[in-house]
């Protein structure tokens, strides 16, 4: 019988706080990785890079391909991905990720949005799979474009990914009719990015949650990168707050503007001109290279990074209340 | 746009046959003062879903509630639900037995909008054992027939992570869901402090949602701190204030369990003369919810108001002796 559903117990007396790096040594080649919220949203983008910096080989990505994973694809770290949306909103489709899948150097097996949620939803509840009717009728269902096997041979721990991408069985229970059963989608690695946590790894959300209350939940790592780290008994004193308990998390980093460029709620908006720049640069596998030496291997810290942007076009980032971004009318 | 309005107002778009969740758990945050209504406007054949205490015992008492699909039938430290006991002792009650995790499971498919999802919480118990399945008897009864699933489970090989045999959990359909939280906007935003039990599920799948809240505040004050809401307006229908409105529970910072009132309670109903008299004070003797709090006593409520930080009622506390 599969344990992989069983959750590992976790303590929460001692301090979880390790260093960026010490938390991505964690990572092994051909893990299975969610990397928190959405798209241009709170992603955790300092430990994207530093994935990229330590090497790390063959990872499958979950859920979407958009700005830190398209980073990690570009890089070489990722060999295969089951999601959907392979974009960076108004920036356009992942440049890197594109490229790569047009080359037969990453391998997409696309499912729906909704199997997503579900998916992870399933894994967060023990459950080995969900009945929907989300993505009936579409190609997520077309053997051609079924990639389910590749992800298993390339996943390091097989119990990741399900003997199969989906079964297809009428609902016993509600008339729906023909229904697709959508196997859970775990996690070996859940990266968040938040505004605050504790030192045991109680964590904070501000603005949409995206998937991450579900995500913390699916993935038998959890790595927390966190604006700033706050005393426990701080944020307990509102715990309808805080959306990750310290049960569900094993490491907690201090990353001040860890999002970056990404925007984080409340904390600081999206490096517009930065993104674009990445965009245009991740088109080639030069101007990603260029890229990649100038921003992540060229770079031995996070201080040179902060310095690198410098404090005024990071004070031009900071969010102004109550919006919780950079208003226009703030300038 | 304001969705409020009276208790009486949104107990009357409860209808006979509904299928029926009540928010909050065992004694913490039900909606007492709503059930209270729904058993002065005498409504009949109501199917209770989830659990059965305080808020749910008061409906069976009241003869409201002709099935029960459900997993917790207690009162907490106060026994367990004496008049489903006693309904449940004499036939005189359906009920159809789920697990625990079964609620849990079947509300998130709810919320989710999915018709089943699998999992191995009942494998090799009772729940599973078809002499004690009455879902069809729960069907019979119910108003709106395809608020209940076909079947209770369905058991096959999961077939994607050799987890062996799972069960297969319907989605739990429920025609109304009515919740007691602290503080709830005009429009229907709403924010609870303290364990949200199941309310945001039922909220999300509910066709139909009544809040009672301690206090309805200004949409603009509750949506200046959005991470601290956990129902959107959209989900809601109607919103009524209804200080006390969980009395003899405990609401999360505003007031603590009344226990003597819960063991009057528990110690009246072990015969349905003795509810009926205790009804008599409490529902029938009562115009409405105000009259049920001036009975009370200002005086008796005031000791079980919660102190910060706490939240509930300390045994020791700094101020007056």
């Amino acid at each position: 019988m599969n344990d992989l559903f069983n959750q590992k117990t976790r303590q929460i007396r001692d301090s979880k706080i390790v260093s960026l790096s010490e938390a991505i040594g964690e990572i092994r080649d051909g893990d299975v990785i969610m990397l928190g919220a959405f798209i241009d949203t709170r992603r955790p983008m300092a430990a994207a890079y530093e994935i990229v910096r330590q090497q790390k080989r063959g990872l499958i990505l979950l859920a979407q391909c958009s700005l830190a994973e398209d980073i990690l694809v570009g890089a070489g770290c990722a060999a295969a991905w089951r999601g959907c949306y392979t974009g960076i909103a108004t920036f356009g489709l992942s440049p890197a990720t594109l490229r790569k899948i047009e080359a037969g150097q990453f391998f997409p097996d696309e499912i729906g949005h909704l199997d997503i949620i579900y998916g992870a939803m399933a894994a967060m509840a023990g459950c080995p799979f969900v009945a929907t009717r989300a993505t009936l009728g579409s190609d997520v269902l077309n053997d051609q474009m079924d990639r389910n096997q590749v992800l298993f041979e390339m996943a390091g721990n097989k119990g990741m990914i399900p003997r199969k991408k989906f079964e297809l069985m009428e609902d016993p229970f509600y008339n729906q009719g023909m229904v697709k059963l959508l196997p859970a989608m775990p996690a070996d690695v859940a990266i968040i990015h938040t505004s605050m946590a504790g030192e045991l790894g109680t964590a904070r959300i501000s603005g949409s949650l995206a998937f991450d209350h579900y995500f913390i939940h699916a993935a038998r790592t959890v790595i927390i990168t966190t604006e700033q780290i706050v005393p426990e008994e701080y944020l307990r004193r509102d715990p309808n707050r805080n959306q990750i308990p310290c049960t569900a998390v094993d490491m907690v980093v201090e990353v001040p503007w860890g999002g970056h460029p990404s925007q984080v709620h409340g904390c600081y908006d999206t490096d517009i001109a930065f993104i674009r720049d990445y965009v245009a640069a991740a088109r080639s596998n030069e101007g990603y290279d260029e890229w990649m030496e100038e921003w992540i291997l060229g770079i031995t810290s996070r201080d040179q990074y902060l310095n690198k942007l410098g404090a005024s076009r990071l004070e031009n980032l900071r969010a102004t209340s109550p919006w919780g971004y950079r208003s226009r009318s703030s300038k | 746009m304001s969705k409020v309005v009276s208790l009486q107002e949104a107990i009357q778009e409860v209808k006979d046959g509904d299928t029926l969740l009540f928010g909050g758990i065992v004694e913490d945050r039900r909606p007492v003062a709503a059930a209270i209504e729904i058993v002065r406007q005498r409504k009949k054949n109501l199917v209770l879903l989830g659990t059965c205490s305080q808020s749910g015992d008061i409906l069976v008492g009241g003869g409201c509630v002709a099935a029960y699909r459900g997993c917790y039938t207690s009162n907490g430290a106060f026994g367990i639900s004496p008049n489903i006991k006693r309904r449940a002792e004499s036939g005189t009650i359906i009920i159809d037995d789920i697990g625990h995790l079964d609620v849990s499971i079947g509300l998130l498919a709810l919320q989710a909008g999915v018709p089943f999802i699998a999992s191995k919480t009942c494998i090799g118990t009772d729940i599973l054992n078809p002499a004690y399945d009455n879902l069809s008897k729960v069907a019979e009864v119910a108003g709106n027939k395809e608020m209940l699933p076909n079947k209770k489970y369905v058991l096959m090989e999961d077939p994607f992570f050799d987890m062996g045999t799972v069960q297969l959990i319907p989605a739990i359909k429920l025609d109304v869901c009515i919740c007691h939280v602290q503080m709830a906007g005009e429009e229907g935003t709403v924010r609870i402090d303290g364990s949200l039990a199941f309310d945001h599920y039922g909220a999300l799948g509910a066709n139909k949602v009544i809040v009672t809240a301690e206090r309805i505040v200004p949409e603009s004050y509750i949506r200046q701190e959005p991470n601290r809401n956990c129902i959107p307006c959209t989900s809601v229908d109607m919103v009524v204030e209804v200080p006390w409105g969980a009395h003899p529970g405990q609401v999360y910072n505003y007031y603590d369990m009344d226990i003597p009132f819960l063991q009057e309670y528990a110690n009246s109903c072990s015969s349905q003369e003795g509810f009926d008299k205790w009804a008599d004070t409490w529902i029938f003797g009562c115009k409405g919810h105000e009259d049920y709090l001036d009975k009370l006593g200002a005086s008796r409520l005031e000791k079980l108001r919660a102190l910060p930080p706490y939240g509930y009622v300390p045994r020791r506390k700094g101020g007056v002796k």
